[in-house]
């Protein structure tokens, strides 16, 4: 018999990484009851859980560039202004000063405790210098701790599966505790989705399904209840791929390029300028391109070559910024049994996947108090847009947090009962693979699923080949429905592969919509090669029915500048 | 395959355990012991993230690449 766990209150946050952990420290600080609900330990749970070395930020130092006025000129420019200036401005560039300024409050170490002064590099298409490197291994920790100091009451090891509804408005959320397997109803006035960047779509270069480019754990359950709740997505079609260490399929590009590093082919010659006149400064997606295109040349492997750093340089990437990038990168280099003084270490392309990376329009649409448009729904962090990476899940939890507060104080309805039969129906649903005789592993089905992601809607995409995908989906309705699992571990596994299938549904429809290229290989189709003016803008879709509702909303490059 | 755990070094506290984001280190009861050790139950599914190895105070965790990653 599985023991049901009830809780109400005001604000209920799914996933408590960087957004949700900001989103509870602002909701909690503004007088809500607040519930954070992770499914790992939220101190080390998300995309940022063992830390990062950097964060896109302006200062008002003085200089020139470092304003906010050309940091958001920045933030639409790499954007191709898909995403909306006003929303970019309310949600994520106004908010960086107090962003900063919580986390040294909170004593996260942002500047070099050396020279007292912050670190500033260049990368990605930056106009100047507006990454600050730091060491953020504590980052989480603090963070957590502090929405604890605040009264926000944390559920760890829960997953959260599916939303409650009362009509059309969400009433709060239905999981189970990955560890007892106590079934959790969860009663709130605004709910916000924060589950983080959907890194598994796609099969990665690695035989290890979870050694994914950025972390694998985050699911798609964002995604998978902002889709049933009626909410919009923008230009989830277009996907990002990075430059990876082969083997490792690490980046480390950020810090590397930060300090000079150069990217070579096999012939030993500089390439990426042929591609993009930023060459390795440029954006990512060009990056990416380049190196795709000169291995097809021919001219590959191709390599990171940092032999020609100085010796200070050399000692701050070593130390500073990849083992804090990924903590296990230098254990990597060395059980490779490379110098990075003396030798070249071997690049490869990631996986596709939807990060929310600096540059990426794709995610939950949402408005300037980061709102879904779905009554008692907010978003926040890398599934939403915009939001770009770390910064960007940083002030979207500040505003998503304040927001889902204010309006749930402003008003004095108590919370909405759900009704005992939608509860019933989704407990059934969430356990039902635990509860099978017999049946196919997870794992079984998730190759499926990510050869059919790969083959048909990875890079190089066809209208034939999509609508194959489309017609291969539908099919796994039903074997999804063959999933049997022996613990609660695979339980887990199952129910994201659930989350996993709606995802890779709606990226197919929205793909099929698109008919140009765009971003590289982010959505590169061999039937519309060229990038065309009456594309230029965001496909948006929405579940409606069995299918989906699509809009194509014009850039609206004007209002952008 | 990732992370190895050195039985010798480790103290039972079950920090790797807790805040492994993947759920894939399980403290379990051994056959000769009745106290719960760290076993890595589910190595295919782990991302080398570290956080094990951060956490873990008497230093008992190594991380070692499998050789089809290196």
């Amino acid at each position: 018999m599985v023991k049901r766990i009830e809780v109400s209150g005001d604000v209920l946050i799914v996933g408590g990484g960087a957004a949700g952990g900001m989103a509870g420290i602002l909701a909690a600080e503004a007088g809500a009851k607040v519930l954070m609900v992770d499914l790992a330990r939220m101190e080390r749970s998300g995309d940022v859980g063992a830390g990062n070395d950097h964060l896109a930020a302006y200062l008002n130092s003085g200089g020139d560039w470092d304003t906010k006025e050309v940091f958001l000129a920045w933030y639409l420019r790499l954007s191709q202004y898909l995403i909306d200036a006003n929303v970019a401005e309310k949600t994520n560039v106004s908010l960086v000063p107090e962003m900063i300024a919580r986390l040294e409050k909170m004593g996260v170490p942002l500047k070099d405790p050396k020279t007292g002064k912050y670190i500033r590099t260049m990368a990605f298409d930056q106009p100047a210098s507006l990454w600050i490197n730091f060491n953020g291994i504590d980052l989480k920790p603090l963070m957590i701790k502090e929405a604890r100091r605040l009264g926000a009451q944390q559920f760890h090891r829960v997953m959260i599966c599916d939303l409650l509804y009362a009509g059309e408005k969400v009433i709060g959320a239905v999981g189970f505790g990955i560890r007892t397997g106590d079934f959790y109803v969860f009663k709130a006035k605004n709910t916000i989705l924060s589950t983080g960047p959907i890194q598994r779509l796609w099969e990665n270069p690695t035989p290890y399904m979870f050694n994914t480019w950025h972390g694998p754990y985050c699911g798609a359950a964002a995604f998978h209840m902002a889709l049933n709740s009626g909410a919009e997505f923008a230009n989830v079609e277009i996907a990002t791929n990075n430059v990876v260490v082969k083997g490792f399929n690490t980046p480390g590009y950020n810090g590397m390029m930060g300090m000079g590093a150069r990217v070579i082919n096999a012939l030993g010659e500089q390439f990426l300028q042929k591609y993009h006149p930023r060459g390795e400064k440029g954006p990512k997606w060009a990056v990416c391109w380049g190196i795709y295109q000169e291995k097809m040349a021919g001219r590959g492997p191709c390599y990171f070559d940092v032999r020609h750093l100085t010796p200070e340089a050399m000692e701050h990437l070593e130390k500073n910024l990849l083992p804090v990038d990924k903590l296990t990168y230098m254990d990597y280099v060395r059980q490779k049994g490379l110098d990075l003084r003396k030798d070249l270490l071997e690049l490869d392309l990631s996986e596709m996947a939807l990060t929310g990376v600096t540059g990426d329009p794709s995610g939950i649409l949402m408005d300037e108090r980061c709102w879904t448009g779905v009554e008692g729904l907010y978003t926040a962090g890398t599934c939403a847009v915009p939001a770009y990476a770390l910064m960007g899940a940083l002030t979207t939890g500040i505003c998503a947090g304040r927001e889902a507060a204010r309006e749930t104080l402003s008003k004095k309805e108590k919370p909405v009962k759900p009704s005992v039969n939608a509860i019933r129906r989704a407990e059934q649903e969430i356990y039902a693979p635990l509860k099978r005789k017999k049946g196919i592993p997870w794992q079984e089905f998730e190759l499926k699923r990510q050869k059919t992601m790969s083959r048909y809607v990875g890079i190089g995409r066809t209208e034939q080949g999509m609508l194959t995908a489309a017609e291969e989906l539908k099919k796994l309705d039903q074997t999804l429905q063959e999933i049997k699992v022996n613990n609660l571990h695979e339980l887990m596994r199952a129910n994201e592969a659930r989350h996993l299938l709606e995802a890779s549904k709606l990226v197919t429809r929205s793909a099929l919509e698109r008919k140009e290229s765009r971003f590289g290989h982010g959505h590169w189709r061999g039937d519309y090669p060229e990038t065309r003016e009456e594309w230029h803008g965001s496909v948006i879709v929405r579940k409606a029915g069995d299918g989906f509702k699509v809009r194509f909303k014009k850039a609206d490059v004007k209002k952008s500048h | 395959m990732p992370p190895v755990i050195d039985k010798k070094k480790c103290t039972h506290c079950g920090l790797c355990d807790k805040f492994c984001p993947g759920d894939i280190i399980h403290m379990r009861k051994g056959e000769r012991s009745a106290k719960k050790s760290p076993a890595v139950v589910y190595p295919e599914e782990c991302f080398h993230c570290g956080i094990c190895r951060v956490e873990c105070a008497p230093g008992a965790i190594q991380i070692v690449f499998p050789p089809l990653m290196l």
